[in-house]
């Protein structure tokens, strides 16, 4: 085969599983958290930046973030574990195959910083010297970068040891660091002459690596791994992933809460699933997060907007139901449930009650959190009403109806 | 009194037009325990899957104690103790967290329970491993876990499919003994395997499935009159029967 056609029909199948999952994330509650978070990112940006003092180090704390950016440039490559055996024997003929890589990777995370850039030019104009041709200049100089570190880290690779990856990792954050904070001022002189010099490098020292050492295939699958392992948790929190394992955590504190349920045969799946929501690296850490997320948006909205904060509560203890209601097929895999003779009604009431329980809660938690602003307190009892409101609402209805729905 | 596990003229599988097992019929009474022996793919597996409930027979009928499970699901799975042949835990469970939920399941009272419990993690030396998760046990300590679930409830019938696979030694005579115990006091065994030796030492009736049907059943003799081979052993009878069967 082809390098250039095993690299586009590798690209093609890892594409259309990810769109798969994104869809999957899109029906789950993603679309409406982005679609939240966007807005409410452009109705605070102007007040934003309005509220950011001006001694505030906006130069340094954008050098750094770029200078990461930068560096941080891993290889998409698409290897498998398989490629140990059959792409070996071809490794001379996979020029092609890796060039393409390169480039892919070049562009996806180049339109990352592309993307973060843009959002910030109102801050880069606001705050730092340059001006609008200031602005374009250094994006497309920032790109650019980008494809200066994605040749030398996969220069890097080819050396047996990680201790020598990170050495040259760290170095050449220092490098952009420099570029960043000169291309930032447009200091056009400076960054020319750390270009060049960046350039120098490459074509010398980095060079010489290249011909000193050969490609790690095991370096490439294990990042490969790392990085699709990145993107399945990404995609497990908000939708099932059965290809990773799941980390149990102990948490006794709360585990232990449902120790103390009665002995009885109709609490049997309140103890599974308690112990599940308790252990499980999905459920607890997700309600946390919400309920984190949730707590700073309430916190942080304007005080004449109080219906605001009645808004993001009931969405935030919906979206919590989302997220909860899937420890309903937790074990569908495993054949106990229907084998134990518990009536399956039993189980669905059993998460039910479970999941009333964790969104009052999260009420609770965001009742305090309104009580906590400036807001007048009648606003905190109505975000206590609405919270047990879509509490018993979601347990009620919408619960059955995904049930029903699967 | 109706047998405890009675199967008559059973035909299941996967689809209606290709049957995994063909007009099937024994029964298991109480204080007995029966081998249930076969190739791979004679259909043990499929059979196991009806009698727990799992499928549907496409014909004939199983009955738990004279009642199939249409007409009172609770009572035939609570007569029912399953040991699969590959471990299934729940990983977010402990070993002793597993004990009570099969305890509240099947309805076993508080101190019962508890009580039953100890023993067993005496008996099958998991006293380290209490508050363990499954992810920090082995083959072998999965497979106990499975066995202590099925003895905790004390089920009137145990439907144990290839327990022996993993366990050490020490394990598969604590599983043996176990059985008799339970044989005495009046349970009834089915038990699925291919290490034959063991099942002809402690099986008191045989069901020799072959490509979906039951080739022959009965006592150790009964099986040698069948074949017109007396004085031989299980796996000399089986290996017959597959190339005879196969002729």
């Amino acid at each position: 085969m082809n390098p250039v056609d095993l690299w586009r029909e590798r690209f093609r199948n890892y594409w259309n599983e990810a769109i798969r999952y994104i869809r999957l994330m899109a029906n789950s509650g993603l679309a409406v958290a982005t679609l939240g978070i966007l807005l409410i990112i452009g109705v605070y940006y102007q007040s934003f930046l309005d509220w950011l003092p001006a001694d505030f180090p906006v130069l340094q704390v954008l050098t750094v973030v770029f200078a990461f950016l930068l560096t941080r440039s891993p290889t998409r490559t698409f290897v498998k574990e398989g490629d140990l055996v059959f792409l070996l024997p071809f490794e001379a003929r996979l020029g092609p195959y890796m060039r393409r890589s390169l480039i892919y990777s070049w562009l996806m995370q180049g339109a990352v910083i592309f993307l973060l850039f843009f959002l910030l030019a109102p801050l880069y104009m606001d705050r730092l010297p340059g001006a609008e041709t200031g602005l374009f200049v250094t994006i497309a100089v920032l790109v650019l970068a980008k494809l200066w570190n994605v040749v030398a880290e996969w220069v890097e690779i080819r050396q047996q040891f990680s201790v020598s990856h990170w050495r040259h990792r760290w170095l050449r954050f220092v490098v952009n660091l420099v570029f960043v904070f000169f291309l930032l001022q447009t200091a056009w002189v400076f960054t020319g002459i750390t270009a060049a010099i960046m350039l120098a490098v490459l074509g010398t020292y980095y060079r010489q690596l290249y011909f000193n050492h050969f490609l790690k295939w095991e370096t490439l699958l294990q990042q490969e791994h790392r990085r699709l392992n990145a993107f399945y948790r990404f995609a497990n929190a908000f939708t099932d992933v059965r290809h990773i394992g799941q980390t149990v955590r102990k948490r006794s504190w709360l585990a232990e809460r449902f120790e103390r349920v009665s002995h009885r045969k109709a609490n049997t799946y309140i103890y599974l699933y308690g112990k599940t929501f308790a252990r499980s690296g999905n459920y607890f850490g997700l309600c946390l997060r919400l309920g984190l997320v949730g707590a700073l948006l309430i916190y942080a909205s304007p005080e004449a907007w109080a219906w605001m904060i009645i808004a993001i509560v009931g969405l935030f203890i919906y979206m919590t139901g989302a997220q909860m209601a899937t420890i309903y097929f937790h074990h569908k895999v495993l054949l106990w449930p229907s084998i134990y003779p518990v009536p399956d009604s039993a189980r669905r009431h059993a998460v039910k009650s479970l999941v009333r329980g964790v969104l009052l809660v999260q009420t609770l938690w965001f009742t305090l959190i309104t009580a906590l602003t400036p807001v007048p307190i009648v606003v905190a009892a109505l975000a206590f009403v609405t919270g047990v409101a879509v509490s018993f609402y979601y347990t009620r209805f919408s619960l059955d109806k995904y049930f029903a729905a699967t | 009194m109706a047998s405890l596990l009675n199967i008559e003229d059973l035909a299941g599988g996967y689809s209606p037009n290709k049957p995994v097992i063909k007009g099937v019929s024994f029964h298991v009474e109480a204080g007995e325990i029966v081998g249930l022996i076969g190739l791979n793919g004679a259909g043990k597996s499929t059979t196991i899957k009806h009698i727990l409930g799992l499928m549907e027979p496409i014909d004939g009928v199983i009955q738990v104690r004279g009642k199939t499970m249409g007409e009172d699901m609770e009572s035939y799975r609570q007569a029912l103790g399953y040991i699969p042949e590959t471990p299934i835990l729940y990983e977010e469970l402990t070993l002793w967290e597993h004990l009570r939920l099969t305890a509240m399941a099947y309805g076993i009272d508080d101190k019962a329970w508890q009580k039953r419990a100890e023993q067993l993690i005496e008996t099958f030396q998991m006293k380290k491993m209490t508050h363990w998760f499954p992810s920090h046990f082995s083959k072998g300590m999965r497979q106990k876990v499975m066995v202590m679930c099925a003895f905790l409830v004390e089920p009137e019938l145990y439907v144990v499919d290839e327990p022996f696979v993993g366990l050490d030694p020490v394990g598969i005579k604590s599983l043996l003994e176990r059985m008799i115990m339970m044989k005495e006091q009046g349970a009834g065994i089915l038990m699925s395997t291919h290490i034959l030796s063991t099942a002809e030492k402690h099986c008191d009736r045989f069901i020799l499935l072959h490509n979906g049907y039951v080739y022959m059943q009965g006592t150790i003799e009964a099986l040698r009159q069948q074949a017109n081979m007396p004085g031989a052993d299980l796996d000399t009878l089986y290996i017959e029967m597959t190339k005879e069967a196969s002729v």
